[in-house]
């Protein structure tokens, strides 16, 4: 039993394959990006990605990832030569985090859409679902015009 | 563990807390309050040999970029590589206590002395051979304050700087267990059941407080939902909290106790308004976090804390310690506003390490936070104002609230007797009116409610503000006035700096040319932050059907000397977006004895879409410098409120705004 993660395999232990990702992700293979927001799938600090797409961590049990490609704020920028994917790199130029507690989820929801391919109305629809609490939402959306082409 | 050692690690804590804890100390713990001073700054810059600068602020960093202020400050007036300065987090250990991190007053308290302690570093150095540089500019931006390689490292998740980040062997984790109503306490605990799961060590009872152990985080919900506890105490009714602090009812008794003006002032009046504001959490993304651990009569915690000094002595003061045998080290806070300001967390978790004997990260679920922390306390505010030929010919503002600076959350009962006949500064603040009056009266209650409440950004600054900006405009919607022009009149010469910003925010929202439409007005609202900075902001709102929209927000703001002028401009939005939810979303009731929110589905704060393009223009000047973190919560709610108004005819009188409130 393994699931593909941040480009490597590794190993489920029987026990922890009903825990919540998040805290596999966490506590057992110690990627501590992914943070706990809310635990009920509501604020999206826990956003990873399975197989390209953007899940809410806290709500998947490992066994729904064996087998499947599990990638974490830490791999976002596997193969990038200056070691940033887009969407950080645009998150820098627009100096968006002040705590920073929620932008992991907020670059995984992101880079999700735009992997995907989402017209900017879906890539604002899927960011709308990321909660914030500092007040980064106007940086963030200059960051996503910047990504979008529009700025 | 085994059930027994559990049992009577159980034994060893309950009746704790606070009862036991006053045998241990004459005093009950208390939050420190002295200003730094520059024997204290001498402390926070080390220089290792090889050219190191190490930078110890004490203080706490919770997204409002003061430790990359402080270093690029360091390296600026010392004429230091950025990279040569290295900023760690403050622990109890390595400095005496300092003043907890409130107030947005770091730049303003902390800075001079920092810049101080740096020039005298940088005589030492160039004495003992380094080529300094230096010094800092008298203005404009300081290089590197930006900080893109901190920024980096938290947008690449390189960075693990918060408390739940923090890992110890034999670590467990922990959550509390709040009751299910107000006012209730746990008679009866049963956790057999639950400890029948695997992983699941149970229930640490201290005193009221319930903490709910296990080996894995994940297995806490299940061991919740198998927990028998019976609970005593009677319910509160649903209007208890409202009707604690209505205006009208304490106005009727006579005079408030405390007063900042109190000439005599009588009608007749120009406007007459009941506001009232109701309570509001802080809904930081992260919950109060903290890890301890204890042996050997010694603790150690790991927490994103507000204030490490106070932790310490509660820490100690519960466990019978000594201060010098607790160890506090703060983490990245990831959101304070506030609220993380008290120990609570950091007394359960230190006593449940205690009682387990292992390392405990304790950190509330998120409806277990709703439940336990304290929240921004319900106000209920009268204004009467009259307009003179001179300016404000009278103006009678009361307010009655719930504690803020005085919260319960820190005062043990006894202190929170002998605090009653203080006035709270907090529940007072920004409650001064900064035009020009021939009579003027201001007067304030706080009253113990069946919730625990205390500092939320801005503290009384952002109802008190928003209340007296929407008198104001209301005056000027009785006198047929423009709002910006009654303004300009009423400010005169007395503020300058105010009206300067307001003349700013107006310029950029190009106020006098506006074009409102039956669909789509601006409004505006400024105030005084702390004596310190002057912060006028414009709202534009649109009105869609039933709903309104704010559509663009500028914001003026003079706090002084600005030095990381990015940053400030981050704070400005911040507190803008919480402008935004307190003018049209946020509002925790009370509901069948309970808090209303368990999730952030049933306490929504502003998305994305909820929050317009923000324009912020800052005033850089050669003043001392302000804060930046709070002041414009004193006006972006009223402009946005005033803007209401003017779409509607109807005075906002109730936030958060709904398309039903009407004077």
């Amino acid at each position: 039993m393994t699931v593909r993660l941040n480009q490597t395999n590794i190993a489920v232990p029987q026990d922890w394959l009903e825990e919540p990702l998040l805290w596999f992700l966490r506590d057992h293979a110690g990627l501590r990006a992914t943070r706990f927001g809310c635990g009920v799938g509501v604020c999206g600090a826990c956003v990873v990605h399975v197989d390209r797409t953007a899940m809410r961590s806290c709500q998947v049990p490992v066994r729904d990832v064996l087998g499947r490609h599990v990638v974490t704020l830490e791999g976002l920028a596997a193969g990038q030569p200056d070691g940033l994917h887009p969407v950080q790199r645009a998150w820098i130029e627009a100096a968006v985090p002040q705590c920073g507690y929620c932008q992991s989820g907020q670059i995984m929801t992101a880079a999700a859409a735009l992997i995907q391919g989402q017209p900017p109305a879906g890539v604002r629809a899927a960011m709308d679902q990321v909660m914030c609490r500092c007040g980064t939402q106007p940086r963030i959306a200059r960051a996503l015009a910047r990504l979008l082409g529009e700025g | 563990m085994q059930r027994r050692t559990l049992l009577r690690a159980m034994a060893s804590v309950s009746g704790l807390g606070l009862t036991a804890a006053a045998g241990c100390a004459l005093l009950p713990p208390l939050p420190y309050r002295r200003a730094p001073t520059a024997q204290d700054a001498a402390l926070w810059l080390t220089l290792e040999s090889d050219g190191t600068i190490r930078l110890l602020l004490p203080r706490a960093e919770m997204g409002q970029g003061i430790l990359a202020t402080a270093r690029a400050l360091v390296a600026g007036e010392i004429g230091w590589p950025l990279e040569r300065v290295v900023v760690d987090l403050p622990n109890t250990t390595r400095l005496p206590p300092t003043r907890a991190t409130v107030g947005s007053d770091s730049i303003r308290d902390f800075a001079p002395l920092l810049i101080q302690a740096a020039t005298d570093l940088r005589r030492q150095m160039a004495n003992q051979g380094f080529r300094v540089g230096g010094p800092l500019p008298e203005t404009g931006p300081i290089a590197g304050a930006t900080a893109p390689d901190l920024v980096r490292d938290l947008v690449t998740g390189r960075a693990t700087p918060f408390a739940g980040d923090v890992h110890l062997p034999g670590m467990v984790h922990a959550t509390i267990l709040p009751p299910p109503q107000l006012g209730l306490k746990p008679e009866r605990v049963q956790d057999d059941d639950a400890r029948r799961l695997p992983g699941v060590l149970g229930v640490v009872r201290l005193g009221h407080r319930l903490v709910l152990a296990a080996e894995r985080r994940g297995q806490l919900d299940a061991a919740r939902s198998r927990l028998h506890i019976t609970w005593t105490g009677t319910p509160i009714p649903e209007t208890a909290v409202a009707d604690a602090v209505d205006i009208d009812r304490h106005l009727g008794m006579g005079p408030l106790d405390h007063t900042l003006r109190a000439d005599p002032v009588s009608g007749p009046w120009d406007i007459d308004l009941r506001l009232d504001v109701p309570m509001a959490a802080h809904a930081s993304l992260e919950p109060r976090t903290a890890v301890a651990q204890v042996h050997d009569g010694r603790a150690e915690v790991w927490t994103g804390s507000q204030d490490i000094g106070f932790v310490q002595a509660m820490v100690a003061d519960a466990l019978g310690l000594r201060s010098a045998q607790v160890r506090v080290q703060a983490c990245r806070i990831g959101g304070g506003f506030g609220l993380k300001t008290v120990g609570t967390i950091e007394r359960d978790a230190a006593l449940a390490a205690r009682a387990l004997g292992r390392p405990v990260l304790l950190q509330p679920g998120r409806a277990e936070e709703f439940a336990d922390a304290f929240h921004r306390p319900p106000s209920s505010h009268r204004i009467r104002a009259r307009l003179g030929a001179d300016g404000i010919a009278g103006w009678h503002h009361a307010v009655v609230s719930g504690p803020v600076i005085f919260t319960d959350a820190a005062l043990t009962p006894l202190l929170r007797f002998a605090t009653s006949f203080l006035a709270d500064g907090g529940v007072s603040r920004g409650l001064e009116l900064p035009y020009r009056s021939t009579a003027a009266r201001m007067e304030a209650r706080s009253v113990r409610l069946p919730v625990v409440t205390g500092p939320w950004r801005g503290l009384g600054a952002a109802p008190n503000g928003w209340a007296m900006e929407t008198a104001i405009d209301a005056l000027a919607r009785h006198h047929r006035l423009d709002p910006l022009a009654l303004r300009r009149t009423l400010l005169g010469q007395q503020q300058p700096r105010l009206l300067r910003v307001l003349e700013a925010a107006a310029a950029q929202a190009d106020w006098q040319a506006y074009q409102a439409t039956p669909t789509r007005a601006l409004g505006l609202a400024c105030g005084i932050y702390k004596a310190m900075t002057y912060v006028a902001v414009v709202a534009e709102v649109e009105r869609t059907g039933a709903s309104v929209h704010v559509t663009r927000l500028w914001a003026a703001q003079d706090c002084g000397r600005v030095f990381n002028p990015d940053q400030v401009r981050a704070q400005v939005e911040g507190c803008l977006a919480w402008c935004v939810g307190m003018a049209l979303v946020e509002n925790l009731s009370i509901a069948n004895g309970s808090l209303s929110a368990t999730s952030f589905a049933d306490y929504p704060i502003p998305r994305l879409s909820d929050l317009p393009v923000m324009a912020v223009s800052l005033i850089d000047s050669t003043d001392q410098p302000g804060g930046a973190g709070e002041p414009a919560m004193v006006a972006g709610t009223a402009a946005i409120t005033n803007a209401i108004a003017r779409l509607t005819g109807d005075t906002v009188t109730r936030l958060p705004w709904r398309p039903t409130s009407r004077p």
